[in-house]
């Protein structure tokens, strides 16, 4: 089977690599290209904009990176947050500081403690018990448009079902103040450009205080929340701020990634209509196309990191102080390692793409992702097998580096609703 | 057939015990543990596709 990949970036002009802006919507609808053009380069790419940063795309540079902390330090901002495009210095915002104090910047050894508290949480053993109301809230979705015949694949299925399964499986946040956080969203200042962590941040602050202020005078549920609120670091508790700030990295390394990656599979179904023929008929295949998917099209492109010591990568000098990008979405395409990287493969071995990342800031979320992303899938195939992909489909960087469709409309014949009563999941 | 883990390698990505739940588990605090030192011939092969799909390549495995 070599289902080419969907053709978005075909026919887009040959970008400069060494001028590669991920903020640049021309270079983000071309992504793929970029990053095969510095595949053809090398495994270590510079880039002039925001001061000069190394673009990371090889398998075994990403490797080596990724899990030599010591040398790659996490302790890092997205280019925007600290450098204007000609490259001048600023100092982080407030919004961006309390992040550097989160799970995801901390390096080891004060990392260990957090995550070790956290990983309980996720593991396939606790994760399991969400299956059922995933499938619940998928067809729930669905309900709410089968009968119309058309929807849009991300606003009405993938986009509130990566919400629904964080907030009430995840954080117990009870499914009615969903319609608050909805709002929110809703009324985040339209940014062409994609909104950026600090415009997130703002947005969702409220709605996580008030959530968590809430949380405290609960009962305790002995979950994620009560685990941020009674950890600590060297004998000191988290802060209310940083407990905070961690539910907001949750959310945003939680919700926008695994609801993009739902989205870009079926996007891509949409156009290769004999693989989604081949998965419809025999969903035990899903398990495997999803890591093919995922190897395809992990939403998370690129991560930062600073250099902390003088060292040589891929035939590069990189200098204590540099700037890195890790491309895990370049390093699961590398083509030392996947023959014609590019193409949809079934039979493919994919154990070693890295779209969840490696070390010790691999996400934590992964197996809360995959389950959901194949019982999205298998509902969604189930229900509605045949579609067609409408006008209007827009694909775009989202929150700095995660990148997804923002709308994907979508038509199919209409089918009755399986469930009688909505639990609020739709919005 | 014995099975080494490098604990200082495994960041409990849990592949190992997606494929063979017999050989590995995660600890309390989410990170691998080998069930057995010694892979039963039954469980060889099993223990070959863990070892392959871990991405950290944290799991060896000796004759
Ligand atoms: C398909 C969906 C997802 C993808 C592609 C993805 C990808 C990633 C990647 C590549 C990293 C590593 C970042 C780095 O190296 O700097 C990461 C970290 C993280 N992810 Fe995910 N993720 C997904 C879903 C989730 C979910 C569902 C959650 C939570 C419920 C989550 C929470 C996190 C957190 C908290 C971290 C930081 C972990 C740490 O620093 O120890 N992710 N993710
Ligand atoms: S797959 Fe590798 S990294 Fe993951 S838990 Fe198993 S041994 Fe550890």
């Amino acid at each position: 089977m070599g289902t080419t990949e969907s053709d978005r970036t075909g026919g887009c002009p040959v970008h400069d690599i060494h001028q590669f802006d991920m903020y640049d919507p021309a270079y983000v609808a071309a992504i793929f290209d970029v990053f095969a053009a510095m595949h053809a380069e090398g495994p270590v790419t510079r880039a002039e904009p925001y001061g000069g940063w190394w673009i990371i795309t090889g398998h075994d540079e990403v490797f080596a990176a990724a899990r030599d902390h010591r040398t790659f330090s996490r302790q890092t901002e997205f280019p925007t947050h600290r450098f204007t495009r000609d490259g001048q210095e600023f100092p982080p915002n407030p919004a961006s500081a309390i992040m550097l104090r989160t799970l995801i910047s901390l390096d080891p050894p004060a990392h260990k403690p957090v995550r070790v508290a956290l990983n309980p949480h996720f593991t396939p053993a606790a994760i399991a018990p969400y299956e059922p109301n995933i499938r619940a809230y998928a067809n729930e979705l669905i309900d709410s448009f089968s009968e119309r015949g058309s929807c849009d694949a991300w606003l009405d299925f993938a986009q509130p079902l990566a919400h629904v399964v964080i907030f009430a499986e995840l954080l117990h946040c009870p499914v009615e103040r969903l319609a608050d956080l909805w709002a929110i969203i809703e009324n985040l200042p339209p940014n062409a450009n994609g909104h950026t962590v600090d415009d997130l941040l703002e947005a969702m602050a409220e709605f996580v205080t008030d959530f968590v202020l809430w949380r405290k005078e609960q009962p305790p549920l002995g979950d994620v929340i009560d685990t941020l609120l009674a950890t600590e670091i060297n004998g000191q508790p988290l802060s209310l701020d940083v407990v905070i700030a961690n539910v907001v990295l949750i959310l945003a390394a939680g919700v926008e990634t695994t609801g993009s990656v739902i989205a870009t599979a079926l996007d891509f179904l949409g156009r290769n209509t004999e693989l989604r023929a081949q998965l419809a008929a025999d969903p035990a295949l899903l398990e495997q196309a999803c890591e093919e998917l995922l190897r395809l099209f992990g939403s998370v492109q690129l991560q930062p990191r600073t250099v902390m010591q003088d060292t040589e990568l891929g035939g590069q000098q990189l200098k204590r102080g540099d700037r890195v990008l890790l491309a895990y979405g370049a390093a699961s395409r590398d083509p030392k390692l996947y023959e014609c990287p590019e193409e949809f493969r079934l039979e493919r071995d994919t154990k070693s793409h890295v779209a969840f990342g490696l070390g010790a800031h691999r996400c934590i979320g992964s197996n809360i992702a995959r389950l959901e992303f194949r019982v999205a899938l298998e509902e969604w195939l189930r229900r509605i097998p045949v579609y067609e992909l409408g006008a209007g489909h827009v694909y775009r960087r989202k929150i700095d580096h995660i990148h997804g469709p923002v709308a994907l409309p979508l038509t199919f014949p209409a089918s009755t609703r399986e469930t009688a009563a909505p639990a609020g999941v739709a919005r | 057939m014995k099975l080494v883990l490098d604990t200082d390698a495994c960041q409990g990505h849990a592949r190992c015990l997606a494929l063979a739940p017999d050989l590995f588990d995660l600890d309390a605090t989410g990170y691998a543990l080998l069930l057995v030192a010694t892979v039963p011939p039954e469980l060889e092969a099993a223990a070959r596709e863990a070892a392959a799909a871990c991405p950290e390549r944290a799991i060896a495995l000796e004759p």
